[in-house]
């Protein structure tokens, strides 16, 4: 039953004239549909096509990891003959495939289970990672909530040295890292990358920008309550600031997961390599097995990420400035 | 909405924490349980570590037996086989029949006797010849007419010609003897002064020397002109005689200056030596800067002092004494004056005159005590203000101490003294009584007083000055002692007279030296005027003779040209040549005209030589008919040795040649020999005579020894190996033989199956252990290696190896450098 916003003072319109308005309403309201059904389509379309590109390495990768040594020498030789010299392959031309001709999981059990290499690399990831997090997320706590509630003369500058050097790539400081890491004696052990890793800007500028919209109001509050400054910063600005942690937790992750430069430079001894200098130094023979391991070094990052998505646009959008 | 979001949410998160939790867990387990599966994929491989051993090099060869001596049999013409006795291997004695050949002539001997035939013929040909040319020989010798024949009479004239011209040659001949003679002797006598030239320039070189260098017998003797010495006689002779002595002297004082300058530079050695062994001791002792100076005027003022110490005793001993008799006439004074006083005071009791001299003696004892001890006092506060020891002062103090109280208790004594004789005076009513004998009693009493008082004061000051003294020689002895003790002992005084006496000795040696090359310049000189003078005398001998010599030989040369001119005998030589060319083209036209019997008589000649030449030929012929008869077997051939057959090159109904071999047979009696071929290296390792074992031989007795080893012309690297072999072996056998054992020890010893090679040599792959957090891991690692010796089992390396390598040996699987293996289960 349709119903009209007919207003009780004003007269009745007379029938035909609803059933006109009636159908030049459904004509609108017909047209608006196709416009917007076709806006759609091209958005889908694009974002589709976007995706596809975005996705397909990923899938490309886990689809691979499935694929035999020979099968992947047979497709990608050609990308490889250049690295190798003369060595000729049996296509003339990279093949990207996508299914594998026959499934075999050789690639896994010799990256799995053959060799414990890739998995020994694989917790030198972990457990240079994590204590990277943890100490970072604990240290820039502290220094954010300094800058956030403690004004100073030179406040001011040393946050603004703290963004310079967070705008600073890894290249420019290498060289005073490895000199100060030479001093202390800690090269070729890992904590020639803990101890820069925990030190890093990055977390303390995120923080310090969301610790400052907590509105004063609140620590006044409990301050009148009888709060110190230990309490404030434990029971108040912490969990405040959990989504933001979390973010920057992630990041962080993400960050120290993938790097590369740094172990390259501070190990001597390979055995300590995490499995991203594995993946980023993959010859001819490894490509099968490049494959595989990429795939199972994905999987932490993945679960970290969908374990804190919600907390990672949370804390992103505090960040950027938006309130909620 | 809200709470069924957060639901979804939390139940997302637990699926994913689950997830997480069990890819870890996943991970977590293979990590730990990966080593121990990838273990049993890896291949398993034995090991053992290097060692030392003992390698037993073996060479080995083989090769097929063969004779060392064959006869080959052969018939040297060509015939045919009508049959074949014997096979291979067949055993044959001499005389044994091998083959039976077609009873026809051979080839060779039918081809001698046409020879012959042909040889005959050809003689019977040049006989007939010869009687031809006989005949017209014959027929040309009587048209001819010798008596008129121009050329006949040219002939004679050219003889007759040659005959003149030879008596006139022979005449010239005749006469240039003493043309020779006068030629000899202008050469002699050109020779002659030549050589004296030549010994005048010699003679002038060597007096041009013989200035600034000596000269000798030598010299003189290479001048060759004994003559001239002959010549010069006495005057010669004294020279030499004089040039002797000179010599003699010169080497003399050459001599001399020799020892003297071995002797100066044997005593600068010895400075040297003492200087080095005095300066190193004085390195090795602490105080150095002590100088001999030092020391000599230490000792000096160490003299000095004894002596003026001596002095001073002797001094004192003078003091005493004087002081004696001094001593002793104060006494006697002080007992004269007391004497007087008794007797000038007669007049007073002799209570108290006694109690006076009692008094006066007792209080100069005193006194004089009293002074000595003031002199002592005295001298000790001397000492006391200038020295500056604490303990020192404290105890002269004390010393001073006792003495004052020693003149208190004096001054008492004589204060009682007094008192006590006052007391008689009193009791006299004597006192203050100054009568003249008391007075003069006084002053001599004073006087005895002051005598001895100076006498002891004389004495204690040489007595003191003597202690000074003492003490002064004592300190100066204990400087001394400490500077001797840390200057050095004796070793060093010794040292530093050695010093002293090798510069004394260098001082003579230099003196002699000097001395001995002043009388060598002087020997020199005068040896050098002696030569000189000899030479001097020489000179002008040969100089006269040279001129002579002159003389001479220009006299000759102007005989010799006078006699040489009237003849010339080349002239005469040359017509004589001339005549006899006559002759000979005399005979020539006579030949011309008598040259149809020249011919004629030509062509016999060589018909002649022609019949010589059949009949050597025919006698050439039968010559080899007779060989090729000789030489031309029977039907049957027989064995000429015993031996066996190792080849038969023919059959029945075959036709041999002249070289073809029919059968070979092999003589057993030489034995047999293998060869065969090995590298240069393993050839270096064996010698002539080595014994070799025959491998795999069970047929009964095989000996071999080498019997020589030859080079390879087909391939330089290599060398054949000849054995020589004897035994129950046969030709034709394959045998495998092995020598060269030789053992060595060496110190990288692994087993044969360890060795691998590829492109780039041998290697052998070791274990490499790398400790991980899940265990240990092995890999093979290549070692370059070299193989210096081997046997069946195992080999020599040249690497050097730790000690500690573990060498894989075998494994289940290839294995190349770099890939992980496990260790063989034990």
């Amino acid at each position: 039953m349709i119903q009209y916003n007919h207003n009780i003072n004003e007269p009745l319109t007379p029938p035909e004239e609803l059933i006109r308005q009636r159908k030049r309403n459904r004509a609108i309201h017909r047209g608006k549909r196709i416009k917007r059904g076709i806006y759609c389509a091209v958005v889908c379309t694009f974002l589709f096509i976007v995706s596809i590109i975005f996705l397909f390495p990923i899938v490309l990768t886990i689809t691979n990891s499935f694929m035999s040594q020979t099968e992947i020498a047979a497709n990608y030789g050609k990308v490889f003959s250049s690295l190798t010299g003369s060595r000729t392959f049996i296509a003339e031309k990279v093949t990207l495939k996508l299914i594998p001709d026959m499934v075999s999981f050789s690639q896994y059990s010799t990256a799995l289970i053959k060799s414990p290499d890739y998995l020994l690399k694989f917790w030198n990831s972990v457990i240079l990672v994590v204590p990277i997090m943890v100490f970072q997320i604990i240290v820039a706590l502290a220094a954010s909530y300094a800058f956030a509630r403690f004004d100073s003369k030179f406040r001011s500058l040393i946050f603004f040295s703290y963004i310079i050097l967070m705008l600073m790539p890894y290249q420019v400081t290498l060289v005073p890292n490895y000199l100060v890491a030479n001093w202390l004696h800690i090269i070729d052990t890992r904590w020639s990358i803990i101890l820069p890793g925990i030190f890093s800007p990055y977390a303390v500028f995120i923080l310090t920008k969301f610790m400052k919209r907590i509105p004063k109001a609140i620590m006044e509050a409990a301050k009148l309550d009888g709060c110190g400054e230990w309490q404030l910063f434990t029971k108040i600005c912490i969990p405040l600031c959990r989504s933001v942690i979390w973010s920057v937790a992630v990041l962080v992750f993400i960050d120290y997961w993938n790097m590369v430069e740094q172990p390259l430079i501070m190990f001597s001894d390979q055995e300590k390599y995490p499995l991203s200098v594995f993946l980023s130094k993959i010859n001819s023979e490894d490509v099968g097995l490049a494959f595989a391991v990429a795939t199972f070094y994905m999987v932490p990052t993945l679960l970290v990420f969908l374990y804190s998505e919600d907390y990672l646009i949370e804390g992103i959008t505090y960040s950027g400035g938006i309130k909620g | 909405m809200n709470s069924y979001i957060n639901e979804k949410s939390y139940r997302k998160k637990s699926i994913i924490k689950t997830v997480a939790i069990v890819f870890l867990a996943v991970l977590l387990v293979l990590t730990f349980f990966s080593n121990t599966i990838m273990n049993y994929s890896l291949p398993e491989v034995s090991a053992q570590y290097v060692s030392r051993g003992t390698i037993t090099t073996r060479i080995r060869g083989s090769g097929t037996v063969e004779a060392n001596s064959n006869y080959e049999v052969r018939i040297g013409q060509r015939r045919k086989i009508r049959e074949v006795l014997i096979k291979q291997g067949d055993a044959v004695t001499i005389g044994d029949v091998l083959f039976k050949l077609e009873d026809v002539e051979s080839e060779e001997v039918k081809t001698a006797q046409q020879a012959v035939k042909d040889a005959e013929k050809a003689v019977r040909d040049a006989e007939n010849a010869v009687k031809d040319a006989k005949t017209a020989y014959d027929e040309s010798l009587r048209g001819v007419n010798p008596s008129t024949s121009t050329a006949v009479l040219a002939l004679e004239q050219a003889k007759e010609n040659l005959n003149e011209a030879q008596k006139k040659l022979n005449n010239a001949q005749a006469g240039s003897g003493t043309v020779s003679a006068a030629k000899a002797a202008y050469k002699a006598a050109e020779d002659y002064y030549n050589d004296l030239l030549k010994k005048k320039t010699k003679l002038d070189t060597l007096k041009s020397t013989a200035a600034t260098e000596a000269i000798d017998e030598k010299d003189i003797s290479k001048l060759d002109i004994e003559g001239v010495i002959d010549i010069a006689g006495e005057s010669y002779a004294d020279a030499k005689s004089i040039f002797n002595t000179s010599l003699e002297t010169y080497n003399i004082a050459l001599t001399e200056q020799e020892i003297a300058a071995g002797a100066a530079i044997k005593a600068e050695q010895d400075l040297k030596d003492a200087q080095d062994a005095k300066t190193q001791y004085d390195e090795s002792h602490t105080n150095t800067n002590i100088t001999d100076a030092q020391i000599l005027a230490a000792q000096r003022d160490l003299e000095s002092l004894r002596l003026q110490m001596k002095r001073l005793n002797e001094d004192y001993a003078k003091l005493i004494a004087d002081n004696v008799l001094q001593r002793q006439s104060a006494e006697l004074a002080y007992q004269k004056a007391v004497e007087e006083f008794i007797t000038n005071s007669s007049g007073f009791p002799t209570v108290y005159i006694d109690a006076y001299i009692l008094y006066m003696n007792t209080t100069a004892c005193l006194i004089i005590e009293n002074r000595q001890k003031q002199y002592e006092i005295d001298y000790n506060n001397k000492i006391i203000s200038n020295t500056s020891n604490p303990y020192e002062k404290q105890a002269l103090e004390a010393a001073n101490f006792n003495l004052q109280n020693e003149i208190n208790a004096n001054n008492i004594s004589i204060q009682n003294a007094r008192l006590s004789f006052e007391q008689i005076a009193t009791m006299y009513n004597l006192q203050d009584s100054n009568i003249d004998a008391r007075i003069a009693f006084d002053t001599a009493y004073n006087t005895y007083i002051n005598s001895l008082s100076s006498i002891y004061e004389s004495e204690l000051s040489k007595r003191r000055a003597i202690e000074d003294q003492q003490i002064s020689i004592d300190q100066k002895q204990e400087d001394y002692d400490i500077m001797m003790s840390s200057f050095g002992d004796a070793r060093g005084l010794a040292l530093r007279d050695a010093v002293k006496a090798a510069e004394t000795a260098k001082n003579h040696a230099d003196n002699r030296k000097t001395e001995s090359d002043r009388a060598l310049e002087k020997a020199k000189k005068a040896h050098l005027e002696a030569g000189v003078e000899l030479l001097d005398i020489l000179s002008d001998v040969l100089d006269d003779m040279t001129d002579k010599a002159k003389d001479s030989f220009d006299e000759k040369k102007q005989q010799y040209d006078e006699l040489n001119t009237n003849q010339d005998i080349e002239t005469l030589r040359n017509n004589y040549n001339s005549a006899k060319s006559a002759v000979l083209d005399a005979q020539n036209r006579l030949y011309q005209e008598n040259q149809g019997v020249s011919k004629a008589e030509r062509e016999l000649e060589d018909k002649k030589n022609a019949l010589d030449e059949a009949n050597k030929d025919l006698e050439t012929k039968n010559e080899e008919l007779e060989k090729a008869v000789s030489n031309s077997t029977d039907t049957v051939i027989k064995a000429p040795i015993a031996g066996n057959i190792s080849q038969v090159n023919v059959t029945a109904g075959a036709e041999t040649g002249e070289a073809d071999t029919l059968c070979t047979i092999f003589v057993a009696e030489r034995g047999y020999k293998v060869t065969f071929t090995v590298t240069k290296e393993q050839a270096n390792r064996i010698h002539v005579g080595d014994i070799a074992k025959a491998q795999y031989f069970w047929y009964g007795e095989c000996n071999a020894t080498v019997a020589a080893i030859k080079p390879d012309l087909t391939n330089a690297q290599n060398r054949i190996i000849e054995l020589n072999v004897d035994g129950d072996v046969t030709v034709g056998q394959s045998l495998s033989f092995t020598l060269g054992d030789r053992s060595a020890e060496y110190e990288t010893v692994v087993p044969n199956s360890a060795i691998r090679e590829d492109s780039n040599g041998k290697f052998v792959l070791a274990v490499e252990s790398k400790s991980t957090p899940l265990g240990t891991r092995y890999k093979a690692v290549r070692i370059d290696v070299q193989v210096l010796a081997s046997d069946d089992t195992q080999s020599a390396l040249s690497t050097s190896f730790f000690g500690n390598e573990f060498i894989i040996t075998a494994s289940t699987k290839p294995i190349k450098a770099g890939d992980q293996v496990r260790l063989v289960n034990n």
